[in-house]
């Protein structure tokens, strides 16, 4: 298997406004190469740097030192708008708080980023009907976010993820709102998802029951891989 | 994105409604205000157009008390200006004044001698009692008298005055003037001294067939200056010692008046502007604040900034759009109110009521409005431009 991604060295410093010198450092010289198709799960205490080395991966947020290269290509070499047309597709990032568009129902939620790819009408519908089943919300259509759980905005969440079929899914913390029995169904989704499509998943949980379908395990503790 | 745009001004609905009732009720008065200036412009407009034509031949000052033009002179323009398609009118008149009274009191007048049925200073009068004078009456010793002098001299309509006056040799002379009706200018200084008199009468007075000004009525304005070029021509060529005025050079009254309305609108204006762009600008940023974590989750999963940018702008677009026709639709109902109402009201310094209501021209209030709305564009733009320049991972970060 290619790398999919590689990130060497990177490091994140957060200077505080008062004082430069005094900066909080969230990464420090972090290196990780992840394989096409491979499984990874984050876990670590508060505070070890998990979701920022997420949000750097992603590419919506730029490492103060190091390398970040997706398929070979370093993010830092390119514009904004490239990256943005990169998380349209390849790169999806589903938030522990799943930030749903609120003024949109659940099916024109998912339906969102394929708009962005600017599908036709009637693939759009054919793939929103497929992974809403999949996980379950087909029948909260029409309903719009605030009249949602947390649980099931969550799996709204990850079906708008899931909808675009990206080859990089980074996740944090998707399935903390989920009880165990959707948090598997989720991961079982994911797993299929690895082996039919080849796609690459990188996920932050704390969960131990969900480490077994990871085909790697990573532990970080004060901005490091240990 | 119009679509979204549609959604999310609809989400906080208060909002919403307080907005665009900033907008509308500031659209508003912009077009009532305007409506109100424009027609009171054009009614003062048309006012003093009537007293002094839109083109006045006079007799240049030579020094001499109430110089005239006289009969050839006046032979030679009516001669050059007959026929001409542009004129609708020519109008004479003669300034007198003088003392009138009776045997028990007496006052000072400043008359016109007009043609009646003409346009002109008869024209602005408002009959108080008694009847006015005619065409038929253009060789009668009759006259209209102010209500303000009939009360000092303690006359009324069908009794008789005295006038006396210097003519135009400088020596007195006096004559029997019949009080046909009493009248009003609308003018309270005017009124303390004012008489309206047949213009040959006001010659027989004087002693004289010349007049103090000639008024040329044009049936439209865009030919003033042809007509101008013209008599200019006229005079310069047989040598004549007249002056042609445009009326707005005769019309200082109603540029005071404009120049003045102009100004209060001009502040009201910027009050205005100021107001909506602070509450408007309060508004929108509550909003946008309140959807930092929305916009960078939408940027997160790939939404490019100039898309963020134009999803904003069309929400402050339909804000606009919305608050535009709530205006319209607000001042329409308020000025067909108040015309039917038929409210009037006695401006300072006249005695005549003018009416108060609204000629709603869509037309006028093109410039107001559209700048108006430019400042609310404005207003926002800083904000909108403020959110979608933020970094990703701050907004979303945002609680």
């Amino acid at each position: 298997m290619s790398a999919l991604l590689e990130i060497i060295g990177v490091s994140k410093q957060y200077p505080v406004k008062q004082n430069m010198e005094n900066s909080t450092i969230a990464l420090r010289g972090v290196s990780l190469t992840v394989d096409a198709g491979q499984f990874i799960v984050i876990n670590g205490p508060s505070g070890s740097g998990k979701s920022t080395l997420l949000h750097i991966i992603s590419g919506i947020d730029s490492p103060t030192d190091g390398i970040v290269k997706f398929d070979g290509i370093p993010l830092s070499t390119l514009s904004e708008d490239c990256c943005t047309e990169l998380r349209r597709r390849d790169i999806i990032l589903i938030f522990q708080s799943f930030e749903l568009i609120q003024s949109l129902t659940v099916y024109e939620n998912v339906e969102y980023p394929l708009r962005l790819l600017k599908l036709s009408k009637k693939l759009r519908h054919q793939i929103i009907t497929s992974v809403m089943k999949d996980l379950g919300i087909d029948g909260f259509s029409s309903r719009f976010p605030r009249e949602l759980s947390g649980g099931q905005q969550q799996r709204v969440g990850i079906c708008r993820a899931l909808a675009v079929s990206p080859r990089l899914l980074v996740g944090d913390e998707i399935t903390a709102n989920l009880d165990s029995e959707n948090a598997n169904r989720v991961y079982n989704i994911l797993k299929q998802l690895q082996k039919k499509e080849g796609m690459t998943v990188i996920t932050v949980s704390h969960d131990e029951t969900l480490t077994k379908y990871a085909d790697k395990v990573i532990t970080m503790r004060d901005g490091r891989i240990v | 994105m119009l679509f979204l745009a549609f959604r999310n001004i609809f989400r906080n609905k208060r909002r919403t409604f307080m907005t665009v009732l900033i907008l509308g009720v500031s659209f508003t008065l912009l077009m009532l205000i305007n409506s109100y200036v424009t027609t009171m412009y054009d009614i003062l407009k048309k006012g003093s157009i009537e007293q002094t034509g839109h083109v006045q031949i006079q007799a240049r000052d030579t020094g001499k008390d109430n110089p005239l033009i006289g009969v050839s002179d006046i032979l030679m323009i009516e001669k050059s200006l007959a026929g001409n398609s542009k004129v609708y009118d020519i109008a004479k008149e003669l300034d007198v004044s003088g003392l009138v009274g009776t045997d028990m009191r007496s006052t000072i007048f400043n008359a016109v001698g007009v043609e009646y049925a003409k346009k002109g200073a008869a024209s602005s009068l408002t009959l108080v009692s008694g009847f006015n004078l005619t065409r038929e009456d253009y060789d009668k010793e009759s006259l209209l008298l102010s209500s303000e002098i009939a009360q000092k001299i303690n006359v009324k309509e069908g009794h008789y005055v005295v006038l006396v006056v210097t003519n135009s040799d400088g020596v007195l002379n006096l004559s029997n003037g019949y009080i046909n009706g009493l009248v009003s200018t609308g003018q309270t200084d005017r009124d303390l001294y004012f008489v309206s008199l047949p213009l040959k009468f006001a010659q027989t007075l004087l002693g004289t067939e010349g007049v103090s000004r000639m008024m040329i009525y044009l049936d439209d304005e865009k030919s003033i200056d042809s007509i101008i070029v013209q008599l200019k021509g006229l005079i310069e060529e047989n040598n004549l010692n007249l002056i042609v005025k445009d009326w707005k050079e005769l019309a200082s009254y109603y540029f005071g008046l404009k120049n003045l309305y102009d100004f209060i609108f001009a502040f009201v204006f910027v009050i205005i502007c100021v107001l909506v762009a602070l509450s408007v600008s309060e508004i929108i940023s509550i909003g946008l604040f309140e959807r930092f974590r929305e916009i960078g989750t939408m940027r997160a999963i790939g939404t490019k900034k100039n898309e963020v940018f134009v999803l904003l702008l069309l929400e402050t677009l339909l804000y606009n759009i919305s608050g535009i026709a709530f205006g319209v639709i607000f001042a329409l109902i308020i000025s067909s109110g108040t015309n039917m109402a038929r409210i009037t009201f006695v401006p300072p310094g006249q005695n005549a009521a003018v009416p108060f209501m609204f000629n709603l021209n869509i037309t006028h209030t093109f410039l107001p409005v559209g700048l108006l709305l430019f400042v609310s564009f404005l207003s926002t733009i800083f904000p909108i431009i403020k959110t979608t320049k933020m970094r990703i991972v701050e907004v979303i970060r945002h609680v």
